[in-house]
């Protein structure tokens, strides 16, 4: 019988991932211009973090069981023959001084490269699944907080007339909550105590993110209640804010009897639940809404689609660039930044990018970043004029930008102080940088530079302007403008130093004359 | 109001004696043919084994262990035992008094002549009969004597065998001596009947029969002095012993469950004396040593008016040339969707097919499994077995598979009861071939009955699922009632991945599309089902449920099929063994009506039918309601939704109801009775389903009778187009 092939259209995907309590694999049917469609879906419950917790690295009987259960999907991976897969492990699994070993040994016994992914891309790739969701999209055009609570954090995102505002993520993770119970857990009002603790962290976030506008949606993510109580046939996805908190508060009270057995066996907790339902409690308390959306969403989803936008299987509903921007601009703008000058700024180093394209050999998310670090480069200016630099960098490197790795955002952070300290040779950014990174940060640097130079005096001084590249060793910077242009000139013969040693082009400024003027 | 009420429940056990008497009644049915009568009688002493062995022996434990905790009908384990022997005790008598008095005179009839004793040989068939001693029964006999300084010998559970006083002078058993310790001048000996030859031995004909035989245990009575030389033989008289065999397997601490079974087998022998069978004429000093050396009470000796061991009568009752002696053989017919040669996934691609077995071959599912290994396209296979026959086409047709390199991922349940060794056989097999064998969950039975075939098609992959009511048997097809369903509806699919993953160890399922799976959440499933009925009577709207079964033993289930009946619901259950639950019970079970059907075939399907204001919903599975089912076995019920589907089902539902030919009814005394025929017109369901399954084929496919043949002319022959 001859063996049928898939169509082009048409390509299975597979991703594993590792969390903090298990391991999950999913086989997914993509097809060109279609839906995604799950066709297979494992998981198998290893509670990681309680070992990180407890000991600061996976156990060995732990470290067998994932290596076993790798094994397993990977023979599932084979059987199905996808086209592609990828199997990441969270990041918050780096706590575990194992952690290089397991990769080691996944990658020796089961023969499967196991990565880490970044805890802003992790949460990135859920964004994108989302985005999916017509539900989603409808409930952020209007004031909406989407709530993702992780073994080591909880990351909150404000949007607001469908744009993503702001990103924060808090380290009170559903594991510090654990630790804390057990700490007090033996006290009779402990869940009152740790509820007040976890409220003044979300009071933190509604006062200094959220201008004390509550917003009118929650939607979730990781549905707290699905994985946690064996309650998960048919549970709603939208409810009402308010009977969500109760029900909420329903199984915290059975987690009680669950100690004893003696618990609804209907809802009936896990005490690993618990921590996540005091999270929920405590967000759902200070900021409460009219309407919970639960949605049906995970990683595996988020990665999916991320095979399947770049794949250009699947086309995005969604701008994922435009949100970047939109929440540098907003992170800029809570640093006091000069809209006008930064507006300028990017717009130059865009410019500038695209005129060289030939030869920066970057590509369009290398673009984005300088995007992002023409609007954040001078963030830190808010803190101190003197530690200028040093305070872009902390503010940059601290600040979730979804849709941006913490990888990115040092690349980003790096190309902000070199603009302001000049560049560092490269064994003094070894540490944080590989060299691929280092260049990139150069030549995202060099092209800010010269743009920055353009814009010294910060009264755009020009009415238009152009970009000519000749094909060999030039650039013509062309201005109109009838202002004095002295101090940009004499800053730009040695910005342009930087720019030659980076793309071995010279930035020529020159500008245009107009009849009458000197 | 109370609906859970010890009186309005049946004893389980008790339940399952009475299932037992219908079947002894078919071997009292004279109008059944006398070899298939030879076969009822041997299938009750076969299930009375397996009853002793399993039930009575796990009453026995509960009584040693102090355990008087009653059951739901309010009977102690004490109180259940002495009901239970005072009614085997009587089921025996009945069972000799219909070989007796019945079958042994209506094969003389038929003149095939079967020897009492091996006083009735003729000199001729006396000669042969030691000639067949000396030649292949004398060389494996081992005789053993018991005296002080040789032991009572281990009597091992359910042989047949001798025991013999031997008249000795010089010598006494240990066993018996008199008040004052002296020496009796008999002496107790024991042979065991070699299990290795045939129970019935062919003897030169008795004038006028066309066939004699005589018992094995009677040529080695016969021949016993040859056995023990320097002894008289004073008395010999059969005997055997029926043990302890419910074995519980600690499966959290073994850590490799395989071995932990294979050692229960080994320990299974040892175990306690639950009876002792024993010719009703044993002299009573024999009768006395085995009772005291086995350690038997009274209660537990079963005398036996004729041989030991009834299950002798399967060889007769299959016993070549006599075909017409027995009821005619029924061939399974292909079912019309599916003609031998066709490529199975293509036709399921067509919708549903509904396989009701044994009417329809069960060819089709082995063929399911044997297409699937050969296809290129097909990337896994996966599938529970629970009981296989011996030389299984689906575990070559698996094995096949592995070696062709396709996943492959049976789970063998080695804790299916009495099959242990046999299965863990096929699976170390499996394994070899490649195959990923799961030997079964911890603490939990698979009983599900699910295959998988996972398979890449153009426009993606596609999962064709094969749900049954019975194992994947391809021998008890043959003789079990059951329903299967061949489906490739994707939410069926997506539940069987999910199923096979959850059985592998990596799944927590988050959600069913369709499938109702123990444990968990088959119980709360039927509950709903159940409780909608209520409801809907309640609100004056009509109500029905029709529920076909093994066994109903599940109290809870029972409480609410009670509280279903008095708000109004009608309620029907075609109910083959136990059912504890009690019909005409005034305000509580009114309105339920049980029947049973014992025939020719083993009522095995389970169908499950709600009305549903009208929406009527079908579901079929491999659950009965039973405690063990619903909370201790991993069970699949799965929904029959497709139109053609359905109504097949609902018809099989319709015709068992209307069965007045074979079915029993339950009535408000806890009896079984049959409705009185006379001047009615009868309908038998399994031999209308045969009729029907012959009618299905199209005619050019039955097996050609007719004299006028049907030429095939040019213009009828679709010619391909090049």
């Amino acid at each position: 019988m001859a063996t049928i092939k898939q169509g082009k259209n048409m390509k299975l995907y597979a991703s594993i991932h590792v969390g903090s309590y298990g391991i999950s694999m999913k086989v997914f049917e993509i097809k060109r211009g279609g839906g995604i469609k799950i066709i297979d879906s494992k998981r198998k419950r290893i509670e990681i973090s309680r070992d990180i917790y407890e000991s600061g690295r996976i156990s060995t009987e732990n470290f067998f069981e994932i290596v076993n259960t790798l094994r397993d999907m990977k023979n599932t991976l084979v059987m199905y023959g996808v086209d592609s897969y990828d199997a990441y492990a969270t990041a918050s699994l780096e706590a575990a001084d194992n952690l290089l070993t397991l990769i080691d040994q996944v990658k020796i016994l089961d023969d499967l490269e196991l990565e880490i992914l970044d805890y802003s891309m992790q949460k990135y790739r859920l964004y994108m699944a989302l985005c999916q969701d017509e539900r989603f999209l409808e409930m952020i055009e209007d004031r909406c907080v989407l709530v993702d609570i992780g073994g080591v954090g909880v990351q909150l995102t404000l949007f607001d007339k469908g744009k993503l505002v702001a990103t924060q993520h808090a380290k009170i993770g559903a594991t510090d909550v654990w630790e804390d119970l057990r700490l007090i857990g033996q006290k009779s009002d402990y869940i009152e105590v740790l509820s007040q603790l976890l409220y003044k962290e979300i009071e933190t976030y509604y006062t200094m993110y959220m201008g004390g506008k509550l917003p009118k949606s929650l939607v979730i993510i990781n549905n707290p209640i699905g994985q946690i109580s064996a309650d998960n046939q048919g549970a709603e996805e939208l409810s009402n804010g308010r009977d969500y908190l109760k029900r909420i508060k329903r199984l915290l009270k059975n987690s009680a009897y669950d100690v004893n057995g003696e618990g609804d066996e209907d809802i009936s907790v896990s005490k690993l639940g618990v921590p996540f339902l005091l999270l929920y409690q405590s967000i759902m308390e200070r900021l409460p809404v009219e309407e919970v959306y639960i949605a049906p969403i995970s990683m595996h989803e988020g990665l999916a689609y991320n095979y399947a936008y770049s794949h250009k299987l699947i086309k995005s509903p969604r701008d994922f660039e435009d949100d970047v921007i939109s929440a540098s601009w907003a992170l800029a703008m809570r640093y006091d930044g000069r809209e006008k000058h930064l507006k300028t700024l990017e717009g130059l180093s865009v410019q500038l990018f695209d005129a060289i394209k030939k030869r920066h050999g970057l590509n369009s998310r290398a673009r984005l970043l300088l995007r992002v670090a023409a609007i954040l480069h001078d963030v830190g200016k808010y803190i101190s004029l003197s530690d200028e630099a040093n305070c872009t960098y902390t503010i940059i490197k601290s600040s979730h930008l979804l849709g941006v790795s913490s990888r990115e955002r040092k690349i980003i952070a790096w190309a902000c102080v070199f603009r302001q300290e000049g560049v560092y040779p490269y064994e003094n950014v070894a540490e944080e940088l590989d060299r691929d990174d280092y260049f990139l940060v150069r030549k995202l640097h060099a092209i800010l530079d010269v743009a920055g130079t353009i814009d010294l005096s910060h009264r755009q001084k020009y009415k238009k302007i152009g970009f000519r590249y000749n094909g060999t060793d030039s650039l013509f910077i062309t201005m109109d403008t009838q202002d004095s242009m002295v101090l940009e000139s004499s800053i730009f013969r040695k910005k342009s130093e930087v720019f030659f040693d980076v793309f071995a082009i010279t930035p020529i400024l020159r500008r245009k004359r107009i009849a009458g003027s000197d | 109001m109370k609906f859970d009420l010890p009186q309005y429940y049946e004893n389980r056990e008790l339940s399952w004696l009475k299932f037992n008497r219908r079947i002894l009644n078919e071997a009292r049915d004279n109008k059944l043919p006398v070899l298939n009568r030879m076969k009822f009688l041997a299938i009750t002493a076969s299930n009375m084994d397996e009853f002793f062995m399993v039930r009575v022996a796990s009453l026995k434990d509960m009584v040693n262990a102090g355990y008087t905790k009653p059951d739901m009908s309010g009977m102690n384990p004490k109180e259940q035992l002495l009901a239970i022997s005072k009614e085997t005790h009587d089921f025996y008598e009945k069972q000799y008094t219909t070989l007796n008095r019945g079958l042994i005179s209506k094969l003389k009839n038929e003149k095939l002549l079967l020897l009492d004793s091996y006083n009735q040989l003729d000199e001729k068939q006396a000669d042969f009969v030691d000639r067949y001693f000396e030649e292949y029964v004398y060389p494996v006999l081992t005789p053993m004597a018991v005296d002080a300084s040789r032991p009572f010998p281990l009597i091992v559970n359910k042989t047949l065998n001798i025991a013999a006083l031997l008249s000795n002078k010089k010598r006494g058993s240990r066993l018996l001596k008199d008040k004052k310790g002296e020496s009796k001048k008999d002496v107790f000996a024991t042979v065991q009947v070699p299990s290795g030859l045939p129970r019935v031995v062919e003897i030169p004909n008795s004038s006028g029969m066309e066939h004699t035989f005589i018992m094995l245990e009677q040529i080695i009575e016969k021949n016993l002095s040859v056995l023990f030389k320097n002894y008289d033989v004073v008395c010999a008289y059969p005997y055997r012993v029926m043990r302890n065999a419910d074995l519980p397997i600690d499966e959290d601490d073994a850590s490799d469950l395989l071995k932990e079974i294979e050692k229960q087998l080994k320990k299974r022998r040892w175990g306690e004396v639950i009876r002792l069978e024993i010719d009703d004429k044993m002299d009573s000093r024999l009768v006395k040593v085995l009772q005291k050396n086995l350690e038997v009470e009274k209660d537990a000796v079963y005398k036996c008016n004729g041989p030991i061991d009834l299950t002798f009568a399967f060889s007769l009752a299959s016993l070549e040339g006599y075909d017409h002696l027995r009821v005619e053989e029924y061939k399974p017919c292909d079912n019309p969707k599916l003609k031998s040669g066709c490529n199975i996934f293509d036709e399921i691609k067509k919708g549903d097919i509904l396989l009701h077995h044994p009417y329809e071959s069960f060819e089709p599912v082995v063929d399911f499994i044997r297409q699937a290994a050969e296809d290129d396209n097909v990337l896994a296979i996966k599938q529970t077995l629970y009981r296989v026959s011996g030389n299984s086409p689906i575990i070559a047709a698996l094995a096949k598979a592995a070696e062709s390199g396709k996943q492959v991922t049976v789970l063998v349940e080695l804790k299916a009861r009495f099959d242990e060794e046999h299965n863990i056989v096929w699976a170390k097999r499996l394994e070899q071939s490649g195959c990923h064998v799961i030997y079964g969950l911890v603490g939990l039975k698979t009983h599900c009955k699910i295959a998988l075939v996972v398979r890449r098609e153009e426009d993606g992959i596609k999962r064709y699922v094969h749900l049954g009511t019975g194992n994947y048997n391809d021998s008890t097809a043959k003789i079990y009632t059951d329903c299967g369903l061949f489906t490739m509806s994707e939410l069926i699919g997506e539940d069987a991945t999910a199923v096979f993953n959850m059985l592998s160890g990596y799944s927590e399922p988050e959600k069913w599309n369709k499938l109702f799976v123990a444990p968990i959440w088959a119980r709360k499933q039927f509950y709903r089902l159940i409780d909608r009925e209520t409801q809907n009577a309640k609100e004056g709207k009509t109500a029905r449920i029709i529920a076909k079964m093994n066994s109903l033993c599940d109290q809870k289930l029972i409480e609410r099929l009670y509280r279903a009946s008095a708000s109004g619901v009608e309620i029907f259950l075609i109910v083959r063994g136990i059912c504890c639950l009690k019909t005409d019970i005034p305000g509580i079970s009114d309105n339920i009506h049980v029947s049973s059907i014992v025939g020719e075939f083993l009522e095995h399907s389970r169908i499950f039918y709600f009305y549903n204001d009208g929406e009527e919903e079908v579901y079929m599975g491999s659950a009965d309601w039973m405690p063990r089912n619903m909370d201790r076995r991993v069970e699949i019920i799965f929904p029959v939704e497709d139109v053609s589907a359905k109504a097949k089902v609902l018809h099989i539902l319709k015709v068992l109801m209307k069965d007045n030919l074979k079915a029993y009814y339950l009535k408000e005394d806890g009896q079984y009775f049959r409705y009185d025929k006379r001047g009615k017109k009868t309908l038998g369901a399994q031999a209308t389903f045969c009729d029907e399954a012959v009618k299905a084929i199209p005619d050019q496919e039955k097996n050609y009778t007719a004299k006028t043949f049907i030429p095939i002319w040019g213009e009828n022959v679709d010619i391909p187009i090049q």
